[in-house]
């Protein structure tokens, strides 16, 4: 939404007030500023001037040598400009201006002929190209005949005020206009409209239209209103408009058009206008219509309405997509004599429907689309019929012909839930002077509080918090001061599984891990490559970004080794990852937190392993268990799963060969942990155990064993058979090779004995030694071999 | 006899003007003062002397074997300093090289962000609650007050999986979640993931967190917002910036704003970054919770008032560390992480 201040002016006193001011000060009352977009400021000492007689340079043909009158000086311009006539008033840069561009103005000699100073257009006045009128664009700017000479235009033509863009929240679709943001800022200022509201809402001055029928037959019609003007003449607006249209972000096209725009502008209605020569018959229906039909717009694009879509016929054609874009059959041109303009309000989803279907982005369809308070429409048809009337039409009539819905709203504000809300002592007074100067009317009905008067377009404003809301806003929330933050809450939290999330994220960044951030949502082709099972177990997002978005992480471990590859790419092939974060099964909307674990060209799986016992020894967690995984994503002989108490709370593996080609990495080793289930499995208690005087005594014990026999099994038969003196097996090493055949390993395990109450002697040390060489022969079938 | 300890005396002390070891030095204290020693030896005719003669000659072997005892020690410790500074003098290292690095972790960011305003909140006595990612549309837009046809409930703005579940577009249906389990008064806060249906560019990713917070308890107003909000930009920002409220809309909160802080770029004097307003736009919502919320979730908007606030975790490490594209915060380069 841009703000034309020249135009802000001729409806609200902000006379003295700076547009950087006004954008500040409106920004903190609620109309936020975007941007100040500088038109002019550098533009200076650009000066009228009469044209008084053009002859050709003599040697420089291309060029002419203008005798120029300042009014009381004259001199002489050298131009290349065309469209210049003798008696045209034009903008001259004299020496030591400035354009917009920054461009400095000095006398220039043109073989003999001394140039003092230059002609200006729009553009070098500071307007983009894309808001400059075609033919305006041609040449350089001629002013109005009435323009005096000498003046500075730049003040005279009010290009000194910068354009502020706002941001408009949606739930104000009435600044969308300059009425909704004169009031704003009458409201902020404390100053006067210079319109009479009462006056603009009722039609009074306009006579009636007895030769057209109107028949409306949509309920999708809010309100529907017609004027009617008689021998116009289309032609250029005059500069006034142009400029404040232009300040505007829009393009000036002809004076009806323009005429249109600019109470668009003001009032936040868009219009259109028909010629009325070019209608059939003396009726106007606005239906729905009933079939497809292939229509050419008024801008000479083709497109099809569907069935629906509000329509406005005449009594043969369709002459108007309503609310979106009249139809070239009936569109003003430069022959037109009379105008039928339409003022109207329409369902605000239908249009938008509509336009998104016909892919159309017209200024109309675009401010149809929001909920545009229907009696706004009394607002634009006065607004208009005053612009009309200014550029000299006098044959002026209109008919109203679907009344729009008026409901009247008042809303009860008690003074003490303002104080209470806002935290300040607001005097009465100052709230109910907001109220007015935002054209709430109030009405004192007791002591304690006010009942306001809700004008139709403040369809925002609904509860007694929502005027609470206007009296903070414009008094100023930077006005209110802070107050300590004091509850009976002082104790704070966290959940289990927060807490033991950041024991581990510091706990890795210890071990040298670096933490990554990756997507909740993968592609299908990042599952495949990972060798997970087909996607249609996953959970889907119906309406995905594309396809590497579209399903939920079943697990880190695609992910990060996406990371892995993106990394070696770029030729960093030593990695330690870590990542924690949510994943999500197909078959409901649960998600469970998992922690994953990534080594590449950083130690073997025996180094993973060690890094995931850490974690489990920092948590205080129960024996672990490691059995073979059969999961495709890791290579089968290196690859286990780890069980606590019989679940299942983590695997940990080097990724397959074959996942490892897909993804072009090598050596990459990982470990998941399911976060949930071992927050369920920490051992809280942690108490001391009782350090033995008694020095442990540690013996090996080597074995010849088949290949697959696993090291964690021995170690747990022994253990459960309960020995006495015997405190912990531990592996110590092993041997594959010449030695011993092929399906075989030789096993070294390391006993610790020990007794907190005696020194062992060599008998009791040799029993344990028996017992346990007995447990490995027969079970295990293990030959001891000679130590 | 007297002549022989002076005697013994100057010998010692010539030995040990030319002793250059502790072993040999060890010698002499044998040689001199050990049981066999010459010092040994002279005493052992103690018995031949006077009664007279005998006290003077026992105080002046005295002070012999002090003397000796004495110089033997000092040679000592001349020997060691000396052994000591060649010893120093001989190992010595470039220390400007760096080898053997040991391994060094990195924390991402973004998290540390979160990690920092979580901490600030615990100390302020709020409790950190965590949200599901997928939200139910209730809690993300019905029980938010949010209008049937707002933008933000269309396909083209929030990722669905059915009519009734979507990835969460924000992360205040955890107040929801909150004040149905709590109830009032509550204090909390809410970190995570969100979900918009934005391309991937500079400043946009269909994924980014948000921090949530919520106060509701008796005589809550807009100062006590003002206040925690302060608090929580002094503890982001070291330098001072400052802040303004400014009126925006947002379904869930009346009176809502935005808070602005001073461009970070150009210091209030408006520059291309703050599109010459001079201030960072939009770092966070708040505002007081709507009493439709707040029936919602069946607490009396008669006796309870309370605020909450919102904040883009991403812009906000982004600006904390001059990041100054989005996307590295999720490319997971190493070159990036490791700055952290």
């Amino acid at each position: 939404m841009f703000l034309s201040l020249p135009l802000l002016k001729k409806l609200v006193s902000v006379d003295g007030l700076t547009s950087k001011e006004i954008a500040e000060k409106l920004s903190l009352s609620g109309s936020h500023t975007e941007q100040i977009i500088s038109t002019s400021n550098k533009a200076s000492k650009i000066v009228s001037a009469k044209i008084e007689n053009i002859i050709p340079h003599e040697t420089l043909t291309k060029l002419s040598i203008c005798d120029i009158n300042f009014g009381n000086k004259k001199d002489i311009i050298v131009t290349a400009a065309k469209n210049i006539k003798v008696g045209d008033i034009v903008p001259v840069a004299i020496p030591g201006s400035t354009l917009s561009d920054g461009t400095e103005i000095n006398p220039h000699d043109f073989k003999g002929v001394v140039s003092n100073g230059m002609f200006c257009s729009f553009a070098e006045l500071g307007f983009s190209k894309e808001i400059i009128n075609k033919e305006d664009d041609k040449g350089i700017l001629i002013l109005d005949p009435k323009t005096p000479l000498g003046v500075d235009l730049v003040e005279y033509l009010e290009l000194d005020n910068n354009i502020i863009e706002f941001e408009i929240t949606p739930n104000r679709v009435d600044c969308l206009s300059q009425f909704g943001m004169a009031i704003e800022s009458a409201a902020t200022f404390n100053r006067e409209l210079r319109f009479n509201l009462k006056e603009l809402f009722e039609i009074n001055n306009l006579n009636g239209i007895n030769d057209i029928d109107v028949e409306v037959d949509s309920d999708n019609v809010n309100a529907y209103s017609i004027l009617k003007v008689g021998n116009v003449i289309v032609k250029d607006s005059n500069l006034w408009v142009k400029l404040r249209l232009m300040e505007s972000g829009i393009r000036p096209v002809n004076n009806i058009v323009d005429a249109l725009n600019l109470a668009m502008i003001i009032s936040g209605i868009p219009m259109h206008a028909f010629d009325l020569n070019k209608l059939s018959g003396n009726k106007l229906y606005i239906t729905e219509a009933k079939e497809k039909e292939e229509l050419v717009l008024l801008d000479g694009s083709k497109n099809k309405i569907e069935n629906g879509d509000i329509i406005i016929k005449d009594s043969e054609k369709i002459v108007c997509i309503a609310g979106i874009m009249g139809l070239e059959n009936s569109g003003v041109d430069i022959n037109t004599k009379d105008i039928v303009v339409e003022i109207a309000s329409f369902n605000n989803e239908k249009i938008q429907n509509s336009g998104n279907r016909l892919d159309i982005n017209s200024e109309s369809k675009n401010r149809f689309s929001k909920k545009i308070d229907p009696n706004m429409i009394l607002f634009a048809a006065n607004v208009v019929a005053k612009i009309f009337q200014d550029m000299g039409f006098e044959d002026i009539e209109y008919k109203l012909c679907k009344e729009p819905a008026h409901d009247e709203k008042n809303i009860d504000l008690r003074y003490k839930r303002v104080r209470e809300l806002l935290g300040v002592e607001i005097s009465e007074d100052k709230i109910i002077e907001i109220l007015t100067n935002l054209t709430l009317k109030t009405k004192k009905t007791s002591n304690e509080m006010v009942t306001v008067d809700i004008p139709s377009y403040r369809s925002d404003l609904n509860l007694e918090v929502d005027l609470i809301e206007e009296v903070g806003r414009v008094y100023g929330f930077h006005n209110i001061p802070s107050q300590v933050l004091k509850t009976d809450l002082e104790v704070g939290s966290t959940d289990e599984i927060k807490k033991v999330s950041n024991i581990l994220r510091y706990l890795m960044e210890g071990m040298g891990y670096t933490e990554t951030l990756t997507y909740s949502f993968v592609g299908e082709s990042l599952l495949n490559e990972s060798n997970f099972a087909d996607s249609k177990d996953y959970l889907k997002v119906k309406n995905p970004l594309g396809e590497e978005y579209s399903i939920m992480r079943p697990s880190l471990v695609p992910y990060l080794l996406d990371v892995c590859r993106k990394n070696f790419n770029r030729g960093s092939k030593k990695l330690s990852l870590f990542e924690i974060g949510n994943i999500f099964d197909s078959n409901d909307f649960n998600q469970r937190k998992e922690m994953i674990l990534l080594n590449a060209n950083c130690g073997d799986f025996f180094s993973l392993k060690s890094v995931l016992e850490n974690i489990f020894r920092k948590l205080n967690l129960p024996e672990r268990k490691y059995e073979r995984s059969d999961n495709d994503l890791y290579h089968p002989g290196i690859s286990a799963k780890v069980l606590i108490n019989g679940i299942k709370t983590a695997e940990i593996g080097k990724i397959h060969p074959l996942v490892e080609e897909n993804f072009g990495v090598n050596e990459v080793f990982v470990a998941t942990i399911d976060i949930d289930k071992i927050c369920d499995l920490i051992v809280k208690d942690n108490f001391y155990k009782e350090i033995s005087k008694f020095q442990e005594v540690y013996r090996e014990l080597s074995f010849e064993l088949d290949k697959k026999v696993l090291f964690g099994d021995i170690r747990n038969e022994i253990l459960e058979q309960e020995i006495e003196y015997l405190a912990d097996v531990k592996f110590f090493d092993e041997y594959f090779g010449e030695k011993i055949s092929a399906d075989k390993k030789a096993l070294t395990i390391q006993l610790v004995i020990s007794s907190s109450d005696k020194t062992l002697n060599e008998s009791e040390i040799n029993n344990v030694f028996n017992k346990v060489i007995d447990i490995v022969t027969t079970k295990f079938s293990g030959i001891l071999r000679g130590v | 006899m007297k002549e022989q300890l002076e005697k013994l005396k100057l010998n010692c002390e010539q030995e040990l003007n030319n002793v250059n070891s502790i072993q040999s030095l060890e010698e002499i204290k044998v040689k001199y003062l050990g049981k066999k020693g010459e010092l040994t030896n002279i005493l052992k005719m103690m018995g031949k002397l006077s009664a007279e003669e005998r006290p003077i000659m026992g105080k002046l072997a005295n002070e012999v074997r002090d003397y000796i005892e004495e110089a033997i020690s000092n040679k000592k410790n001349d020997l060691k300093d000396q052994m000591i500074r060649e010893r120093l003098n001989k190992e010595i290292v470039d220390i400007s090289i760096s080898k053997n690095l040991s391994k060094m972790g990195h924390l991402h960011p973004l998290n540390e962000t979160i990690t920092q305003l979580e901490n600030l909140f615990l100390r302020m006595g709020f409790k950190i609650i965590d949200g599901p990612e997928i939200e139910t549309v209730v809690n993300n837009f019905d029980m938010l007050n949010t209008p049937k046809d707002h933008p933000s409930r269309s396909e083209s703005d929030t990722f669905y999986f059915d009519k009734d579940h979507l990835l969460r577009s924000q992360t205040s249906p955890v107040q929801i979640r909150a004040m149905l389990k709590y109830g009032a008064p509550i204090k909390m806060i809410s970190a995570g993931r969100t979900f918009r249906n934005d391309e991937v560019d500079d400043t946009h990713s269909p994924m980014f967190h948000q921090i949530e917070g919520l106060v509701v308890d008796k005589g809550i107003n807009i100062g006590h917002l003002k206040y925690t909000i302060d608090v929580v930009l002094k503890e982001l920002f070291d330098q001072k910036l400052e802040t303004r409220y400014r009126p925006h809309y947002f379904p869930f909160t009346e009176p809502s704003m935005e808070v602005d802080v001073t461009c970070t770029n150009c210091l209030g004097k408006g520059c291309e970054k703050c599109s010459n307003t001079g201030w960072s736009m939009e770092l966070l919502g708040c505002g007081m919770v709507h009493p439709n919320v707040l029936k919602n979730c069946g607490i009396d908007p008669e006796k309870y008032s309370g605020f909450a606030f919102g904040m883009g975790i991403d812009r906000l490490t982004m600006v904390k560390h001059r990041i100054n594209n989005l996307r590295l915060l999720f490319d997971n380069d190493k070159r990036f992480l490791e700055q952290f």
